[in-house]
């Protein structure tokens, strides 16, 4: 589980610290800075993915572009670093990586404070993964030697017994865990879903397009079943993956409960679609770190009430973390009424209202109490509804708006 | 600063000329760090209840003051104070003063919170607890001020 995420100097996040929580989730406004969260993880996952690249290539997420340097800096500084720091327990031992990218380089840091070993590594990208760093550490009472390209580690106790032998191997898998918990970071972003009834099998990939994702659903054995039981607790639907012997090519099914008849995928309605989409990734063994944009697109605010239960399940179950942008009260109300009726303990809720003033983000944790409540309410899903209130309450009089559109106006007269 | 209402504030929140300035008062109150008394189970506690679990939702202004009143109010632990029969029972009304049994849980409220403000629309009632010292204000001078004052 990533613990905490600071980002400095990144898009409208000039100095973001974050505390997740197994549920952590992020609602306000649009063009806030909610999305910019994800992004920064993202961003992380790619460096250590793949750092052999131009820096600005970090930036190009797949499934959006952000741009050069200079167009994701804070307010376009291309002299200022940006900087993007988690911290996660890997074998039980706290590690810390910051990635500070500059406009032509950067700076892998890496600190274990049980160790009080810090490991700083400037490099240029691209970067082939070609340098070192050494640092030494006492521990115990006994000296040892770690060497870190900025990914893998190795670290060597100066004498070899039983015991430092045992606290290096520690060490080691703890830092190199430490690169395998960011990439298995996965974001689920706002355009998904599935736009054919059959697909092509071909190589799994990252689970970046509609074409992977289907991919996967056919080769995964356990996969489809798996999306089939959450689809059926939140919408009373079965999903599952044709594939007809000796052929490459899969089919998406839906099945409604009760109903004899199947339906492709595509010509279900899109929620379902998105769902399967959004479920498929979530599921998908290979991320632990489920980044979800607004899960309630296209559903009904009775389905979106359901959804709450669902990643409960699954956070459970599969131990996943799963941070979610939402602008659904519906969905939030679920989430509170799952503490309220304690299907979730409060401290594994996070909420983080998101405003943005003068081009910066700010995120203000609200306290979850043990009954549900929030403190400092919910106000924010009420933006503007005093207005509308008004207009209800105190109605202009006077002239019949024009038509819309003159040929419509003797029909619907 | 901890407000009574008696239900006068129902009645606004749910029509008549008095709606526009209710909703908008209530708005103005979600906005600040002011509190609710509410005696569990009295006849507003039944009202403000009503308010959240039974609003039609064909009538769009009821829809949009249930969210208000969920969002802005019950879901906000600081915003509301219940307190509970337990709590007022011993609370002796002044012999003086004439409270019908219907309202006697409002005067002992804001004898048990002297620092409170009771909000009526009951002439009488205001009149009594005036005689008494207990902080009581008319709706229509405490509207009109109060959002004044924090809207604008």
């Amino acid at each position: 589980m990533i613990k905490s995420l600071k980002a400095t100097n990144f898009r409208s996040l000039k100095e973001a610290n974050l505390k997740f929580a197994p549920l952590t989730f992020f609602y306000g406004n649009n063009a806030v800075g909610k999305s910019s969260v994800f992004y920064a993880l993202n961003i992380l996952r790619n460096v250590i993915q793949n750092s052999n690249v131009p820096t600005d290539s970090f930036f190009n997420l797949n499934y959006i572009n952000l741009g050069t340097f200079k167009q994701v800096a804070y307010k376009h500084q291309q002299s200022e670093s940006m900087s993007f720091s988690i911290s996660t327990k890997v074998k039980n031992i706290n590690c810390n990586f910051k990635l500070v990218l500059k406009f032509n380089s950067g700076e892998l840091n890496l600190e274990i404070p049980e160790y009080d070993l810090k490991l700083s590594l400037p490099v240029t990208f691209p970067y082939p993964s070609n340098q070192q760093v050494q640092s030494n550490f006492t521990f115990k009472g006994k000296n040892y030697s770690a060497t870190w390209n900025g990914l893998v580690a190795q670290v060597t106790p100066e004498v070899i017994d039983p015991e430092s032998g045992e606290v290096a191997k520690t060490a080691t898998l703890a830092i190199n865990g430490l690169a395998e918990k960011i990439r298995k970071i996965d974001v689920i972003p706002l355009k998904r879903g599935f736009t054919r009834p059959t697909y092509g099998i071909i190589g799994e990939g990252f689970l970046t397009n509609e074409d992977e994702v289907a991919s996967k659903l056919a080769v995964d054995a356990y996969l489809d079943a798996s999306v089939s039981h959450y689809l059926e607790q939140i919408m009373d639907r079965q999903f599952r993956v044709k594939v007809a012997p000796g052929q490459t090519q899969a089919s998406l099914m839906t099945h409604e409960k009760d109903a004899t008849e199947s339906y492709d995928l595509v010509n279900d309605g899109y929620g379902v679609n998105q769902l399967v989409y959004l479920l498929a990734k979530t599921l998908n063994q290979s991320y632990e770190v489920i980044c979800m944009e607004e899960p309630e697109i296209n559903l009904h605010p009775g389905v979106v009430r359901k959804l709450p239960e669902a990643l409960i399940n699954i956070a459970k179950e599969t131990k996943k973390q799963i941070l979610i942008s939402t602008h659904s009260e519906s969905l939030i109300i679920a989430v509170l009424s799952a503490v309220a009726k304690g299907e979730i303990r409060k401290e594994d809720v996070a909420f983080y209202l998101t405003t943005k003033n003068k081009g910066i983000t700010h995120f203000e944790k609200q306290e979850i109490t043990r009954d549900g409540k929030v403190k400092g309410g919910l106000k924010s899903f009420m933006t503007g509804e005093l207005e509308d209130i008004k207009s209800f309450l105190n109605p202009v009089s006077g002239q019949e708006p024009e038509p819309l559109n003159p040929e419509f106006s003797e029909e619907n007269s | 600063m901890l407000l009574i209402f008696d239900e006068w504030l129902y009645h606004d929140l749910l029509g008549g000329e008095n709606r526009l300035g209710a909703v908008q008062f209530i708005f103005a109150l979600s906005e600040t760090k002011d509190q609710i008394i509410i005696l569990k189970n009295s006849p507003f506690h039944k009202k403000w209840r009503e308010l959240i679990d039974n609003s039609p939702l064909s009538d769009s202004p009821q829809k949009m003051i249930r969210g208000m009143l969920l969002t802005g109010f019950e879901l906000d632990p600081d915003k509301i104070v219940y307190f509970e029969d337990s709590d007022i029972k011993n609370i002796k009304i002044p012999r003086k003063i004439k409270v019908k049994p219907d309202d006697a849980y409002l005067v002992k409220l804001a004898l048990l919170k002297r620092e409170a403000i009771l909000i009526t629309t009951d002439t009488p009632l205001f009149s009594g607890l005036k005689s008494i010292k207990v902080n009581v204000v008319m709706r229509d001078d405490f509207i009109k001020s109060y959002t004044v004052k924090k809207i604008t």
